[in-house]
């Protein structure tokens, strides 16, 4: 009889370390894992309005170290490059020679500037080719505004040098003049 | 008896203790995997550099480690339990023995009692302290704020920036960069290569003084031809070097190679009172070959040594242009 109450709480107490490691492995079990967003390692843009699309994208880099997604223009059909120069690509404008074969490349038309992306640099320079300068700013802002499919804030994040020839104007030549809406723009008359 | 629980709880700790290292193990590593941020896969990733371990990583091995010390707590119990079970039956006549096996066991299962409750308290507490929400639920506390798949170190917001190259660039005045802007023109280091890709031999404070210039001649490079080509200016290439007036500075190899001819280009040749002869296969060559930074560079070295800096300040809108020249001394 005894033996029998022993065997019992033998039983009882080899059941109750079952269900505890039981237990223990259930909750330890890391829930389902929920479908968690990537990391956003790009604080400046929000490229939302072209995600849902199937527009390639890509990363470049931003002027305060980080990096951005846009719209992959290096992709796009008027983007050409510089033959002449690995690794520079112009987004609207000329590089103003011709190939062997008689192929003068051409960007995307612009009047009054080129737009030009260097890979080296991750960088985007805007060369403002006329007067007034304001206007040929304003036009290059929306062409990029378009072609990078970014907003306004977005693209202040990009490293772009916006500038002009002593040729063209003397006294703005030099200076990163910047986007308009950017902080720190060079207001232009 | 006590003496007698040494030896399996010996077996024991031999048995589970080195697995706790990082390799994988049944009951994981206690570090988990995705901590170890010097992993060479993860510095791949990317231009993202992971530097190390964040907050995360720390509630994940705490979490860890308590999963471990339960389960080792679990195996020791159903030992313990099994000896005291066998030294109960076996010692059937013997009355202090299987009240010892008795007391044993009784001892286990509040031990297991115990052991789970903690862990049970401790997901309660953490989770009541952090505020975690009715949707969170049972389950590992460290997963309040290191959710499975989420990132578990700390990133670098960009790759370590360049030392400085061996020119020493101007800064301020009429000059403050930047080095990367249009094809590289305003870049020394590239100036001086350009010119050596020419067979020319330049100073870093000519080439910081030619970099300069190409800022203010062609916005460093983004505008190949003059705002006057075809009206009497003949200048090209980020430097803005005459084809017609300099055609000798574009007889170097690096003009050669960009212009796709094996010998002299004349490019003299192809303009007329500086004004480009149309439809001229020498002036479309000698334009491709000016857009080149190499021959650019080549040919602003030539003039460079053979007019000296003078040459970039005839125009009248070069003021700029020469307070590059009297930053750099020349």
């Amino acid at each position: 009889m005894r033996n029998l109450w022993m065997i019992g709480i033998f039983s009882v107490g080899a059941l109750l370390v079952a269900v505890g490691v039981a237990a223990f492995f259930i909750l330890r079990t890391t829930p389902e894992q929920a479908e968690v967003d990537p990391p956003v390692s790009f604080p400046n843009a929000d490229p939302s309005d072209i995600r849902p699309t199937d527009v390639p994208l890509v990363e470049v880099p931003t002027a305060d170290g980080g990096s951005v997604v846009i719209r992959d223009f290096l992709k796009s059909e008027t983007t050409i490059e510089d033959v002449q120069n690995p690794g520079v690509y112009y987004l609207a404008g000329s590089p103003e020679y011709c190939l062997m074969t008689d192929d003068c490349p051409a960007a995307a038309e612009l009047p009054g500037a080129n737009i030009i992306f260097n890979t080296a640099y991750g960088s985007f320079t805007v060369a403002l080719l006329e007067e007034p300068l304001s206007d040929a700013r304003h036009r290059a802002e929306q062409f990029l505004l378009n072609t990078l499919g970014t907003d306004q804030t977005g693209l202040c994040a990009l490293n772009i040098y916006v500038g002009t020839d002593s040729y063209v104007n003397d006294s703005f030549a030099g200076t990163n003049l910047g986007l308009s809406f950017c902080p720190g723009a060079v207001v232009l008359p | 008896m006590r003496v007698a629980l040494l030896p399996l709880i010996f077996v024991a700790l031999i048995t589970f203790v080195p697995l706790s290292a990082q390799a994988a193990t049944f009951f994981g590593p206690i570090v988990p995997p995705e901590c170890n941020c010097e992993d060479e896969e993860m510095l791949k990733t990317g231009d993202r550099i992971t530097t190390a371990a964040d907050w995360g990583c720390v509630m994940q091995t705490v979490q860890n480690l308590m999963n471990f010390a339960v389960a080792i707590s679990i195996i020791i119990i159903v030992l313990t339990i099994v000896y005291a079970g066998v030294m109960f039956m076996l010692s059937s006549t013997n009355a202090h023995s299987r009240e010892a096996g008795r007391k044993l066991i009784g001892n286990a299962v509040i031990g297991t009692l115990v052991v789970l409750s903690a862990w049970l308290v401790v997901d309660f507490v953490m989770k009541v302290l952090y505020d975690a929400g009715p949707e969170v639920g049972f389950g590992p506390w460290s997963e309040i704020l290191a959710p499975g798949g989420a990132p578990r170190c700390f990133q670098a917001s960009g790759p370590p920036t360049p030392l400085p190259s061996v020119i020493d660039v101007f800064t301020g005045g009429g000059y403050d960069g930047p080095l990367g802007t249009g094809t590289g023109a305003c870049d020394p280091v590239l100036v001086k290569a350009g010119a050596a890709a020419g067979g020319y031999s330049i100073s870093n404070a000519d080439a910081n003084t030619l970099a300069c210039i190409a800022r203010f001649e062609s916005t460093c490079g983004a505008r190949n031809l003059n705002y006057r080509w075809g009206r009497g200016s003949s200048a090209a290439g980020p430097f803005q070097v005459l084809l017609d007036g300099n055609s000798r500075a574009y007889e170097n190899a690096a003009c050669y190679q960009a212009a796709g001819v094996s010998g002299p280009l004349n490019c003299d040749d192809g303009f007329r009172n500086g004004n480009p002869i149309a439809g001229s296969a020498i002036v479309d060559r000698c334009v491709r070959a000016a857009a080149n930074l190499n021959c650019s560079a080549s040919a602003a070295a030539y003039i460079l040594r053979t007019q000296g800096f003078g040459a970039w300040v005839t125009d009248p809108n070069s003021a700029k242009q020469r307070q590059c020249i009297n930053r750099g001394g020349g």
